[in-house]
């Protein structure tokens, strides 16, 4: 939380060139996620929700601030809950004409930092039995990569979707075993998993 | 009587107000009963909904809507809470006019929890906060300077992950209508 208020204090200065350059460079949106693919199982789909601060550097690059929360199932063992905190730098393929065409599509990559818990489901009657451990949380790095487009309903107010693939690279920590006694296993290495982040957005030019 | 005086209120407020309404930096407001249907777990439920909305301009406004949930209409319903939060922008279809018709984009959290049972045993679990991705639509018709009519709806979509027996969809569809607040809009 602290890390979040830090990052939108040093946006904040941002915000005064916005409304003084001609064209406005800053955006405030929110998002909605559908994480796909999780870890190569194509069930378990994540869903989340979020929001992201646009900052404009160039005609055609931009920049893009974003936090969001998603949560997903493990088969019948569990849940996974994430967090993400990151920025990604947005590229337009055609010259963006002040946002009064309605598509404008962009290429889109970037860094995250990412928070993960997960909980494996432990039956009540038999929970004083299980020595196995249950839940473990870390904190993990990402970067991503993808394409996306805005749809501008107005030069203002845009509607953005974009599709990322996210690649963790940290401590692996997943759900093993069956019913009625899953368990959590932390690997002691480090490992690269990945998912695709679908992401549809609202974005207004403050 | 309460009732009398609120249609002179309307009355009232309608007087200064032309055929040409701007909405731009005004501000709207409602509270209200809202039935919804939870077709995922076909369950009929009421909320107590409410909502803020701003204008930054005619085209576009900034909305945030929550809303408590009161009970399951059907029988043997799941749920047991289900408070939601929403934050995000609304598109306006039209300028300066009486009837304002928009859709929106808000996602949001639910604050979720349900009869999970086993056998026939109540299944101690914690609430679970779950995001929601949603989206909505309606029309505000503008009848004066302080009140406004309004018919909306909302779709919801999010699945409690945290139940071992089986995932609860969240999705719903809501239904808004009433009288609102409006300051501002001239």
């Amino acid at each position: 939380m602290k890390r979040l208020l830090f990052i939108i204090a040093c946006l904040l200065p941002f915000l005064s060139f916005s409304q003084n350059e001609g064209p406005r460079r800053v955006s405030l949106g929110v998002r909605s996620t559908v994480s796909l693919f999780n870890h190569g199982s194509d069930d378990d789909a994540g869903y989340g929700a979020g929001g992201q601060i646009r900052i404009r550097l160039t005609d055609r690059i931009n920049t893009e601030w974003f936090a969001d929360f998603l949560t997903s199932r493990s088969s019948n063992l569990g849940f996974r809950n994430d967090a993400h905190i990151g920025w990604s730098v947005m590229y337009y393929l055609k010259d963006t004409e002040q946002f009064t065409r309605k598509f404008t599509p962009y290429l889109i990559a970037g860094h995250c930092f990412d928070y993960t818990k997960v909980e494996a489901f432990v039956d009540p009657d038999i929970q004083f039995v299980q020595a196995q451990q249950t839940e473990a949380s870390r904190w993990s790095s990402a970067v991503q990569a993808g394409l996306g487009s805005h749809y501008n309903l107005t030069p203002r107010l845009d509607v953005s979707l974009s599709a990322q693939y996210m690649m963790h690279f940290g401590n692996h920590i997943h759900i093993e075993g069956d019913l009625p006694v899953p368990y959590v296993v932390e690997e002691d290495h480090s490992g690269v998993e990945g998912h695709l982040l679908v992401s549809l957005s609202m974005n207004i030019k403050l | 009587m309460r009732n009398l005086v609120l249609l002179l209120c309307i009355c009232l407020s309608t007087r200064n107000l032309s055929s040409q309404i701007s909405k731009t930096h005004g501000l709207r407001a409602m509270a209200t009963f809202s039935p919804g249907y939870m077709f995922g777990l076909k369950e009929a439920v009421t909320s107590l909904s409410g909502d803020i909305e701003y204008y930054l301009s005619e085209k576009v406004s900034i909305d945030g809507e929550g809303s408590i949930f009161l009970s399951s209409i059907t029988s043997d319903g799941r749920v047991s809470e289900n408070n939601q939060l929403f934050g995000g922008l609304n598109y306006h279809f039209t300028e300066n006019k009486k009837a304002d018709v928009f859709l929106g984009m808000q996602p949001g959290v639910a604050f979720f929890d349900a009869k999970s049972l086993k056998g026939e045993t109540e299944i101690y679990r914690k609430p679970e906060i779950i995001p929601l991705i949603s989206f909505s639509g309606g029309v505000n018709y503008y009848v004066g300077s302080i009140f406004h009519f309004f018919i909306h709806m909302r779709y919801i979509q999010g699945e409690a992950r945290q139940i071992p027996q089986a995932q609860y969809s969240l999705n719903e569809i809501r239904l808004l209508a009433g009288l609102g607040f409006n300051l501002g809009v001239k």
